[in-house]
């Protein structure tokens, strides 16, 4: 059932990220090497292996993220890293489910947040929900061509091509409006505002 | 004035996208250090552009979990069964030990033995997701295989992680070389990926050895930890019963 992936290491893992090439194979190098351990901390800290799902799908989210913003530099290896991410993602999710038992207090204390992106990360988890609403508003052309040029990294010519404009400046230009669209959407919404802000120079 | 808006956001999507030379750059650059209007409005076209790299991640990831959850709860399913079995062999240890006591209860009073404690405390390190080089592959396959003996006969190869010098330790221990254990055991607690495992073993094996004193301060210093993966293993009812055992 297993098709063995190829081992990567930590550079090979940044690399693809940041450039956002293999990056299929490169989460499921990340799932096949990390899933099991990660999620045992969460079973073990009173939550279940469906929590453990969750919380490990976020912390791939956060990761991502942070090494393609490149806020992760390798000052540490990225099984610590994702150790120390999968821990404090869970321990606010407890918080967040109104544990307050005086075991709550000790974990708050546990939770190292010192390392690098992993307080941005966690606010950029808050804001995900309303990130999806945002985009979702923005309509179906102006959601594929921002993702296809700020995401998949797509030139304009590629796009021109896949989406059947006239020529490059009609694109371009409707990507400027398109992101404007955004901004304005994003400027209504303070808070999420502030949590990417914060993702981006945190 | 709308004209001279238009060129600026024509200069901020030429910055943004990446497509200034260099010399026009650094001009922009420095036009940004006193405009700060500019700044600003670049700094709200970086966040929306963060903002869809940060949702086409997510739905990346998406994804990316839907077929590694299928792939993973397979190989999660086994592990769960083997913990089943053992969780039913326990119970049949712990109530057949049950039945031994009540039957033996007006020659002996009850008391816990190491073993025991040790018994209830005990929960199997689950391999799975074997990977890797050579010989992780075969640590963990024989580790599974409930082979010990020979897992702790590649205890002097070379190139061992520290997960391979983990179930070296828990082989040890299954064979009841406590010493071997122990001394394995604190090697990988000192620092590492399987820390936390370590500790949990190693006072499992100081228990098991009758090493009380030591067995408590780490049952202990895991106990108050709440961020320790095993911090749920050893309850503070648990400890009562092995400083008990220690007092007599």
């Amino acid at each position: 059932m297993i098709t063995r992936a190829e081992s990567l290491t930590d550079d090979e893992i940044i690399d693809n990220l940041s450039q956002n090439r293999d990056v299929d194979m490169s989460l499921k190098f990340l799932y096949r090497s990390h899933y099991e351990y990660l999620g045992r901390y969460v079973v073990n800290n009173s939550g279940n292996w469906d929590d453990a799902q969750d919380i490990f799908q976020e912390v791939m989210i956060a990761f991502t993220n942070l090494v393609r913003a490149g806020k992760f530099r390798g000052d540490s290896s990225i099984k610590t890293f994702l150790y120390s991410l999968n821990k404090n993602i869970w321990l606010n999710e407890l918080k967040k489910r109104g544990r307050t038992e005086i075991r709550e207090m000790k974990y708050e204390k546990a939770a190292d947040k010192s390392e690098h992106g992993i307080s941005a990360a966690i606010e950029a988890r808050e804001a995900n929900a309303g990130l999806m609403k945002v985009i979702d508003e923005l309509g179906g052309t102006c959601k594929k061509i921002l993702l296809l040029y700020y995401y998949e990294n797509q030139s304009m010519k590629e796009i021109l091509t896949s989406l059947n404009y006239e020529n490059e400046q009609v694109v371009r230009n409707k990507k400027y409006k398109c992101l404007k669209r955004l901004e304005e959407l994003l400027a209504e919404n303070k808070s999420l505002y502030h949590q990417l802000k914060n993702l981006l120079h945190g | 004035m709308a004209e001279f808006l238009h060129d600026n956001e024509e200069i901020l999507m030429r910055y943004l996208d990446g497509e200034m030379d260099g010399a026009e750059k650094e001009m922009f650059e420095s036009q940004l250090q006193t405009d700060s209007a500019l700044k600003q409005r670049l700094e709200s076209l970086q966040v929306a552009i963060a903002s869809v790299q940060q949702y086409g991640t997510a739905e990346k990831v998406k994804a990316v979990h839907a077929e590694m959850m299928q792939e993973l709860s397979s190989v999660h399913k086994e592990s769960k069964v083997v913990l089943m079995r053992r969780f039913v062999k326990y119970s049949l240890a712990i109530a057949a030990s049950v039945i031994i006591i009540l039957v033996g209860v007006n020659i002996f009073t009850s008391q816990p033995s190491s073993e025991k404690l040790y018994n209830e405390a005990f929960v199997d390190y689950g391999v799975s997701g074997v990977r890797g080089g050579e010989n992780r592959d075969d640590i963990a396959k024989l580790y599974q295989l409930h082979n010990y003996k020979a897992v702790t006969e590649k205890s002097t190869s070379q190139n061992l992680v520290s997960k391979d010098s983990l179930l070296i330790g828990l082989s040890f221990l299954q064979q009841n070389k406590l010493t071997d254990a122990i001394n394995w055991f604190k090697a990988i607690s000192i620092q590492g990926s399987m820390k936390d495992d370590a500790e949990f073993y190693l006072a499992l094996a100081y228990l098991k050895n009758k090493n009380y004193d030591e067995a408590l301060k780490l049952m202990e210093q895991i106990h108050s930890n709440a961020g320790h993966v095993y911090h749920n293993q050893f309850s503070e009812a648990y400890i009562n019963k092995v400083q008990k055992l220690n007092s007599k």
